[in-house]
């Protein structure tokens, strides 16, 4: 039975904080439940994840970031882009995307939520500045589900939802 | 030490792994010699060394994110043989269950997203077009099938492991959880649509094989030696049976050998250059030893896959080359026909009447101090040995996988592949394309064969005779 909402979170769980997704995932489970909404933890993005997603009216995308400050979350909204992977078969979620698009004539919407990591060394533990984003980073995928009904953003709106600055100030920069 | 002029490929792309290429040219810039460099670095036998004999499989299993099951199967299996245990008939079909169905999912990712590139947009394409978003812009249902077959088998690993990479239900006298009467179920209604798609996609490569002729002739087609395991009846097997070697005719010259005494018909040996040993057939010795495993070998080494459309289809595949198929392009064809026998054994076996029992395990304490397990996975012959004390610590451990196998094999492919389209001190796309897809057709994972982290690459260095790099190309 193909869920309205599917959670992507992925990343390594035995790389400190490139585990953040999945760490996500466990608190977003009471509110994923309510909503018949799908979690998957994964290691990377691969093609057949296409085919679960395209079955979704909402994807949301979870992952620790490299760029940044340690801490800081951005959420994004995912469009499609058929570039070519960096990877033979690791693809990035706006690939995820064009693939729904291109395979399966399938269009749902889609965001990434990313943490920016402090360290990605052997361990699995989250390090104290990003675990203390995990509660803004359930708090935006729990409002990402619950607008799940609502009319998608002008593309205007695109470039970027929110960021939330490694202080905790939160700033909207549409 | 360069003697006239090389060529350097780094890295190798498409592949799992991170490798690189030299290929040495003469005085009149004819290629001389080809060595496939596999710069990552293995270190599991060194420091599972005290761990407690029973986390292995699970250890193991790390080694790779894409034939993790391989690994899983392989040591527990000589750790059933540390425990001296026959382990309970149920839990040996559920692991072959779940052997095959990895190799399905492994197989439809070397050949729908690694290779059908090549296949689909040809060995010149721009190597910015040769993905799967080139694939899809070409043939979207060849994708689709592509990702439908690979998610059958992670799906079958998820229903029986628990999750699709790095399972941990393979457990030394067994498995750890018997197989729910509505995951059979659900498995099993998702095989028609997989014998489907590959059938399709057999007739599919069959014809465009007539386009590939050049290469099949130059892409590792060569007399070698063949080895894997078959059952007693000398049927096709990826869990256990006696080890088989075929010739280049076809002709058996060795069978029933004991995997337990691999150490007395395999070889290993370390080159400087590369972190990758090269097995070879002891009685034949280093240089006449080389032998290839994996699908191409399988299928030439048994008598008969066992199953209806795969025998059928096993047929077809010996007339593409009299007595054993030896070029090393129709590995593709090789993974398309046991595709095609494991979707039709995992039903089978799912129909075995005592598929849902739950005595899956059986119990004991070490009763030997040394064990070796040996399986088929995706790319070849596996094989794990272990020695422990008396408290069941882990005190020696050898691998021996399959690219390790092919290693010999692959080095001779890409010197015939750059011997017959490398002439002259540049590198094109379509010359470099073709180096890298014939150790595709091996279906390399570096990181199995070395156990590194990091990251696959390719790099072709061109080098001259007296040692100056003349031209190279790198793909990240």
């Amino acid at each position: 039975m193909p869920h309205r909402i599917l959670i992507l979170a992925y990343g390594n769980p035995l790389r400190s904080d490139d585990g953040f997704a999945w760490h996500a995932a466990e608190m977003l489970r009471p509110a994923a439940q309510n909503l018949a909404a799908e979690i998957l933890c994964e290691y990377q993005l691969t093609p057949e994840l296409a085919a679960t997603a395209s079955t979704a009216e909402l994807v949301i995308f979870i992952d620790a970031a490299c760029n940044g400050q340690p801490g800081q979350i951005a959420c994004t909204p995912v469009l499609p882009h058929p570039e070519p992977p960096r990877f033979s078969h690791q693809l990035a979620p706006e690939q995820i995307i064009a693939l729904c698009g291109e395979l399966y004539d399938a269009h749902p919407r889609a965001y990434a939520i990313s943490v920016t990591g402090e360290s990605f060394e052997h361990g699995e533990e989250l390090t104290a500045t990003v675990r203390d984003a995990l509660p803004s980073c359930v708090s935006i995928a729990e409002e990402l589900m619950a607008r799940c009904d609502q009319p998608e953003e002008p593309a205007s709106k695109m470039e970027a939802w929110y960021v939330v600055h490694c202080d905790g100030h939160e700033a909207e920069v549409w | 030490m360069p003697d006239s002029r090389t060529i350097i490929i780094d890295p190798v792309t498409r592949i799992e792994g991170h490798s690189k290429i030299t290929l040495h040219l003469d005085e009149q810039g004819k290629v001389q010699d080809a060595r496939f460099h596999v710069t990552q670095f293995r270190g599991f036998e060194k420091f599972t060394e005290g761990r407690p004999f029973y986390e292995m499989p699970s250890l193991m299993a790390r080694i790779c994110g894409i034939c993790p099951v391989s690994h899983l199967i392989a040591s527990a299996k000589a750790c059933d043989a540390l425990l001296a245990v026959q382990i309970p008939p149920t839990a040996e079909k559920l692991r072959r269950i779940f052997g095959i169905a990895q190799v399905v999912q492994s197989h439809a990712l070397s050949l729908f997203h690694l290779s059908s590139p090549d296949l689909l947009l040809g060995m010149d394409a721009d190597p910015a077009e040769s993905n799967i978003f080139g694939v899809l812009g070409k043939n979207p249902a060849l994708a689709r099938d592509g990702i439908a077959l690979r998610k059958f088998g992670q799906q079958i690993i998820e229903r029986l492991g628990g999750k699709r990479i790095h399972p941990a239900w393979v457990v030394p006298g067994g498995v750890s959880e018997p197989l729910s009467s509505a995951d059979r179920e659900a498995i099993l209604k998702t095989i028609p649509e997989a014998l489907a798609i590959a059938q399709r996609s057999l007739e599919w490569l069959k014809s465009i094989t007539a386009r590939f002729r050049k290469e099949i002739d130059h892409f590792g087609n060569f007399p070698s030696l063949f080895m894997g395991i078959v059952k007693k009846d000398g049927g096709l097997t990826f869990y256990d049976g006696k080890v088989r070697f075929v010739d280049a005719s076809g002709q058996m010259i060795a069978d029933g050998l004991d995997p337990a005494r691999y150490f007395e018909y395999l070889g290993e040996k370390v080159e400087p250059w590369s972190y990758l040993k090269s097995a070879y057939y002891v009685p034949m010795g280093f240089h006449g030893g080389i032998y290839r495993v994996g699908p191409l070998a399988r299928l030439n080494i048994c008598d008969r896959c066992g199953t209806p459309l795969a025998d059928k289809a096993l047929t077809e595949f010996r007339q593409l080359q009299a007595n054993a198929v030896l070029s090393s392009f129709h590995y593709h064809h090789a993974r398309l026909v046991e595709i095609l026998y494991c979707v039709e054994r995992i039903e089978q076996l799912l129909n075995e009447p005592d598929i849902l029992s739950t005595h899956v395990r059986a119990i004991a304490q070490p009763n030997a101090l040394e064990g070796v397990g040996m399986a088929e996975a995706p790319r070849g012959t596996l094989l794990h040995h272990y020695k422990i004390d008396e408290r069941g610590l882990i005190r020696w451990v050898n691998l021996i996988i399959a690219t390790g196998q092919n290693n010999l094999a692959m080095n001779r492919s890409v010197l015939q592949v750059a011997q017959h389209y490398v002439d002259g001190e540049k590198l094109t796309h379509g010359m470099l394309n073709r180096v890298e897809a014939v150790i595709r057709a091996y279906d390399p994972c570096l990181s199995c064969s070395t156990h590194a982290l990091g990251q696959m690459a390719l790099k072709i260095q061109l080098v001259a005779a007296d040692g100056a790099i003349l031209d190279e190309v790198s793909r990240a």
